[in-house]
């Protein structure tokens, strides 16, 4: 069964946002892990980099195919999840926890009232 | 285009539902993996794994004319088969390029059966038919009535013998027998595999696929056996640097350039044969060459290979490899980088990752 944690913001490409404080925290969703099985290979932004909500900022690959993780807000990537580089299962088996992909400093945390919330999302990937 | 009639093979429900995560491939709704790519890989490398290719094409042709007919399309040489033998060839065009690799069976002097890939089985089928114009042959396509199972892995042996009571021992790799493996008629039960382990390929119409693929499965428990997807069907045979149709070459390499000159023979007239006695002659051709990272990175189809700094070739296919954990990678390159230990740099978005050529198998083999 596909987790979609009430309290995460969605994109319609899956990656999710946590917000926290002025921060949001991204990563895969758990549908879309499921969808591309094993992920063998992540690259990251650089930290200190400017995106802009909907800019493709890494690369996340499983076997068979490359995904870009898109940013989910406009602002500034102040960490990113390193660990996983040793650990890329964490994607597949915590997409929510030690899955996590990057942390974005928002420029403009009105940009999260444009992400789906749980049920828009579980709509989404029904569809 | 997208495809109106998606062909569903006989065991298409049992794919569904065993949750098996589904995709089109070659115009037939087949499952790429059921649990995990990395898991089913290693199912087959360490124990054994149950694959439903049955997109593969069936052709029988039958008649007096069929050496002839055979023997003037393919590079290999049906004359040199034996009964009971199969025989990998390639399909050239008249410039000597490769349309499809195949594996020949032969039954009889007078009829021959052949398994050209999926996506290639109808432009297969139109070049027989355009070619066997003037010979003596009968030709049948049961590409969509008929199955085709693939049991692979060190236990592959075991979990068919066990159907049966006839010694399977004495068959050799790439040979076949009609066999009966008790799902009520005689299953055509060929020694031979796209995973570079042991195993078995069977086929038959497809009103046996179900009893089969369940008595397969029940013989295969004390051994784990898992069904395997066309995900890590491709990462088993790049491992192995087999050949892929579509990727590896279409319609724009020799069979000297992919590395399978032991597949033609010169000394009988084929379509093609001229440019590639040429090619061999001058011997100036591009190499087929297996690629092992040494940094992270997964090169993949259409990533350029260089040295310092200079394109040399392409990469035809790229994985991470899950027996070695790297990134490996198929490709063409001049005849004087082909040495194993050359290294190269694999452009990947932009990034040079650093890799090394090595010789085909890119992993150890099981296989006696």
């Amino acid at each position: 069964m596909t987790n979609v944690p009430n309290d995460l913001k969605y994109t319609q490409t899956h990656e999710w946002l946590k917000v926290e404080g002025n921060k949001g925290r991204t990563g895969l969703s758990d549908y879309a892990q499921h969808q591309l099985s094993d992920i063998v290979f992540v690259e990251f932004p650089e930290v200190g980099r400017k995106v802009k909500k909907g800019e493709a900022i890494g690369v996340v690959e499983s076997v068979k195919s490359v995904s870009d993780m898109n940013a989910p807000v406009s602002g500034t990537v102040v960490e990113v999840n390193k660990a996983l580089t040793d650990n890329l299962e964490a994607v597949n088996k915590d997409p929510y926890g030690k899955g996590w992909y990057a942390m974005i400093e928002m420029s403009d945390p009105t940009e999260v009232k444009s992400l789906m919330d749980a049920a828009a999302y579980k709509k989404h990937i029904h569809e | 285009m997208k495809m109106v009639n998606i062909k569903k093979t006989a065991l298409n429900h049992i794919h569904r539902a065993l949750g098996g995560n589904m995709v089109e491939f070659a115009g037939w709704d087949m499952p790429i993996w059921y649990t995990s790519i990395i898991d089913e890989h290693m199912a087959v490398r360490n124990s054994v794994g149950i694959f439903d290719v049955s997109h593969m094409g069936d052709i029988t042709i039958k008649g007096k004319g069929t050496m002839d007919f055979l023997s003037k399309i393919f590079t290999n040489d049906p004359r040199r088969c034996q009964v009971g033998d199969m025989r990998y060839t390639h399909l050239c065009n008249e410039k000597g390029q490769v349309m499809d690799d195949m594996i020949m069976y032969k039954y009889a002097d007078d009829h021959f059966f052949v398994v050209p890939n999926g996506a290639t089985a109808d432009m297969v089928w139109a070049w027989f038919q355009k070619h066997a114009k003037g010979f003596k042959v009968e030709m049948k396509n049961t590409t969509v009535d008929w199955y085709c199972i693939a049991v692979q892995g060190p236990h592959g042996f075991e979990t068919v013998q066990k159907l049966t009571k006839e010694d399977l021992s004495p068959m050799k790799f790439f040979s076949f027998r009609e066999v009966d493996l008790g799902v009520g008629d005689k299953v055509m039960t060929c020694r031979s595999g796209y995973t570079g382990e042991d195993g078995f390929e069977l086929v038959g119409p497809n009103k046996f696929a179900e009893p089969l693929w369940k008595k397969l499965i029940a013989a295969g428990k004390e051994f784990g056996i898992k069904p395997i997807g066309l995900g890590a069907r491709d990462t088993l045979r790049l491992e192995k640097g087999f050949l892929l149709s579509g990727s590896d070459f279409h319609n724009d390499r020799t069979p000297l350039e992919c590395g399978v000159g032991w597949a033609v023979k010169l000394d009988h007239d084929f379509i093609g044969k001229g440019p590639i006695e040429k090619q061999k002659q001058k011997d100036d051709y591009g190499r087929f060459r297996g690629f092992i990272c040494t940094e992270p990175g997964i090169p993949r189809h259409g990533c350029k290979i260089e040295v310092n700094g200079k394109e040399i070739g392409p990469v035809t296919s790229g994985t991470m490899s899950p027996v070695l954990k790297k990134g490996i990678a198929l490709g063409f390159v001049p005849k004087q980088y082909m040495a194993a230990g050359t290294k190269v740099d694999i452009i990947v978005r932009d990034k040079k990752i650093k890799a090394e050529i090595h010789d085909f198998p890119m992993v150890p083999d099981n296989k006696k």
